[in-house]
């Protein structure tokens, strides 16, 4: 159809992309609120299904088109997020309580045989099902963080919560790169590549943390760090840091919980991540969560939906009993191990995107693990928040 | 601590004489955000079964926690009873990851974001004060003195009066409060005034009289025990003693330990050499003197009662430790005096030390950090 005027446009609309992404992120924000104050649940668990039933609508293509930029935002949602985890872990904390440290090897541990043994008796590879019991270790830092900081909780539970997933993330990517250095040899039979490949990654990622950390730390003594205006420096300096990791193909995961520990552990000055900052962070999770639904496929949860169900049993088994067997000795009561164990079981959205990246370099994969995996972190991921917001109203440390 | 509800006073419990009773009120800290964190449950739970001297209790709200010593015979029984309970908390903290810090308020943390305590007391008090409850988030150091009968615990009760600000500026630690510096060098001691028990008690120098007007309170029904009354001092008959309230906690057991020894050797001095008879006009620059203390701490004014007398409070301490001296001597307690005689030579207190910690350091969180620190005994 011909318009009457050159200024005015077409007939049909044509309703960019642009516009469902956004009509997404008011549609999930709103959502948010919703779930919130009808329901009492954290904001969080309305966005991926939001996310998901975009996708549906939408398409395919909305998120592949847009997949470059997407991804880019998902990044840096991710990497605040991961910087602010690695600012609470207080190593004088795991060197006074022996205890706690030993808790954490042991459920990442319980958790990582629980999902090799499930997967394996469910007639997967060995060196899959390695992978997928590597990503099962990990707990998902942005749910955990987002519902601590939603129920603005305090105490052992949340606390703990917090600095077990920060180990169990660091654990578990460094799994992966190791099982990853395996399939390298598996694969194109070269033992340099893969012995220097995990440890590329963890090296390399310990040195782009340390100058993150430095950087910020040295900014604090300058600027006031806790005033609005120094987040966009903050955020600049953390932009910069995702450009130098991608330039050096290292993990983000790994540099910005490596970042937030030096700086919370380099002196013994008191360190608070700035709060506004963290709002920064808040809402770009927006957009992380709303990615991460738009990913869940409903073919995956048909193909992986009951591997996965069972999977996501044995893993949560395993979590809360290594969490159990130490609760005494590590200084809480039953009932808050009872809580911090379930409230563990969240599975890492990251480790969605690893497993489809994982999925891309080894397309043998595609057909066994990867939408087991994705469909195991898609349930966890609509659940997830759910659980742990339960757990932390039951431990009486919500305090909103 | 069990709840006396009848109308009549408990008996006077004999006690020795001038033996020593230290309580303090401790905030937990939590090592994220260094602010008041709920956490005396898991601190008692932990703490629980765990040999120490004394005693640990819940105070009002969860972020509060209280201990206290046994009877100590002098300082150097207190010092060592307070800093092994002391050892045994901070342990249990360090495992819970969390912080204790003496000092009479927390810093910046708001009242309203704190929760009150689970018991029926607790919740009891919240509802008869409302809002007051929680802004009594405020941590005190107690002193018990044993007395060998009610009577003289009554004169020596109001016998001590005078020397409430000595007490108040030498414990202050509480300049800051929601965040802001209040000018005050004890800002604790304004929460107490609030209650409307708070004050002083009655000048009554006889059991009997002071039982009848116990009485009469308990028929008007505003008090249920003695513990309603929110006195500066207070007998305690069950213990035998009068109990000094006005202290904040310091910032260290051993500064408190010294404290105690100081009310100790004053205690000594005016029941044996019975300076001065008290009388009801005592009290006309009683309130005077207290808020002086409150204010200004060392550099604060002193009406001597009983004369128009004005004095700087330092020059009234420095003056009544040169005469106490020779009781602090026969109690062993000469370390301490000395002790506290050049914090206040240096003109320091706990309030100007948590004031030079926010200079020089520029960040509340790190003052309560540092603050933490010391009262484990890790920092010098």
């Amino acid at each position: 159809m011909n318009p009457s005027a050159f200024f005015l446009p077409d007939w049909p609309l044509a309703i960019g992309p642009l516009l469902w992404i956004a009509l997404a992120v008011v549609g999930a924000a709103l959502a948010g609120e919703w779930v919130r104050h009808h329901l009492g649940l954290p904001r969080i668990t309305a966005y991926p299904v939001v996310g998901m039933v975009v996708a549906a609508l939408a398409g395919d293509p909305l998120v592949a088109e847009h997949s470059e930029w997407l991804h880019r935002g998902l990044d840096v949602a991710l990497a605040i997020l991961l910087f602010e985890l690695g600012s609470r872990v207080d190593l004088r904390w795991l060197r006074n309580n022996r205890w706690l440290l030993v808790t954490s090897l042991c459920e990442s541990l319980a958790a990582f045989g629980a999902v090799f043994l499930v997967s394996r008796h469910l007639g997967l590879a060995a060196e899959p099902a390695a992978l997928l019991a590597a990503i099962g270790m990990a707990t998902s830092p942005a749910v955990i963080m987002r519902v601590v900081a939603e129920s603005n909780a305090q105490g052992q539970v949340s606390t703990r919560l917090l600095i077990l997933t920060a180990l169990n993330t660091i654990y578990a990517v460094v799994t992966v790169n190791l099982t990853l250095g395996v399939l390298h040899q598996r694969y194109s039979d070269d033992w340099v590549l893969a012995i220097t490949h995990p440890l590329y990654l963890l090296g390399g990622g310990l040195l782009v943390g340390m100058l993150l950390a430095e950087a910020v730390s040295r900014l604090d003594r300058w600027l006031r760090l806790r005033d609005e205006y120094a987040s966009a420096v903050l955020l600049g300096l953390v932009l910069m840091t995702i450009g130098l990791i991608e330039a050096l193909r290292l993990p983000v995961t790994l540099c910005m919980l490596f970042a937030g520990i030096v700086l919370r552990n380099a002196t013994p000055r008191a360190w608070v991540f700035p709060r506004h900052f963290g709002s920064v962070g808040g809402v770009l999770v927006v957009m992380l969560f709303l990615v991460v639904g738009a990913q869940i496929k409903i073919e995956y949860l048909l193909t992986g939906g009951f591997l996965a169900l069972v999977l996501i049993a044995a893993r949560s088994l395993a979590k809360l009993c290594g969490i159990l067997l130490l609760a005494r000795p590590a200084g809480i009561s039953w009932r808050q191990g009872l809580l911090l164990g379930l409230a563990l079981s969240p599975s890492a959205g990251p480790v969605m995107v690893a497993a489809a990246e994982i999925g891309r370099i080894y397309p043998q994969l595609q057909g066994t693990m990867v939408p087991v995996a994705m469909s195991a972190a898609a349930i966890m991921e609509l659940a997830g928040p759910v659980i742990v917001a339960l757990c932390l109203k039951w431990s009486g440390e919500r305090r909103d | 601590m069990t709840e006396e509800t009848g109308s009549e006073l408990p008996k006077f419990s004999h006690s020795a004489p001038l033996t020593l009773g230290v309580e303090l009120e401790l905030q937990i800290v939590g090592s994220q955000d260094y602010n008041l964190i709920g956490a005396a449950p898991d601190l008692l739970r932990e703490m629980a079964g765990r040999q120490h001297p004394g005693d640990i209790k819940p105070e009002m709200t969860d972020s509060m926690i209280e201990l206290s010593t046994g009877i100590c015979l002098d300082y150097n029984d207190a010092l060592t009873q307070l800093r092994s309970i002391r050892n045994t908390l901070v342990h249990q903290a360090d495992r819970l990851g969390i912080l204790l810090s003496g000092g009479g308020t927390h810093p910046f943390q708001h009242w309203g974001q704190q929760a009150i305590f689970d018991a029926p007391r607790f919740h009891h008090l919240s509802q008869l004060y409302g809002y007051l409850a929680k802004q009594f988030t405020v941590f005190g150091q107690h002193v018990h003195i044993g007395c060998a009968c009610p009577d003289q615990a009554l004169w020596l009760l109001h016998a001590f009066g005078r020397y409430i600000p000595h007490l108040i500026a030498l414990s202050a630690a509480s300049p800051f409060v929601q965040g802001f510096d209040t000018g005050f060098q004890s800002a604790r001691l304004n929460s107490v005034f609030a209650f409307p028990l708070s004050g002083r008690a009655p000048f009554v120098l006889n059991w009997d009289d002071f039982s009848a007007y116990y009485r009469k309170m308990i028929a008007t029904g505003v008090v249920k025990s003695m513990k309603d009354f929110y006195w500066d001092i207070r007998p305690k008959p069950e213990f035998g003693t009068i109990e000094l309230r006005v202290m904040d906690t310091p910032l260290t057991v051993d500064r408190a330990a010294q404290i105690a020894a100081y009310a100790q050797a004053l205690a000594r001095y005016l029941l044996e050499e019975k300076p001065v008879e008290p009388h009801e006009d005592d009290y006309l620059v009683y309130t005077f003197n207290r808020f002086q203390a409150c204010r200004f701490g060392y550099d604060g004014t002193l009406v001597v009662p009983g004369s128009a007398e004005q004095r700087v409070i330092r020059d009234d301490i420095l003056r009544t430790m040169a005469i106490v001296e020779v009781h602090a001597y026969d109690l062993g307690s000469t370390e301490a005096l000395n002790l506290l005689r050049t914090e206040v030579l240096q003109r320091r207190n706990g309030a100007s030390e948590v004031r030079d910690a926010y200079v020089r350091e520029g960040a509340l969180e790190e003052v309560v950090r540092q603050g933490s620190e010391r009262w484990a005994g890790r920092l010098i």
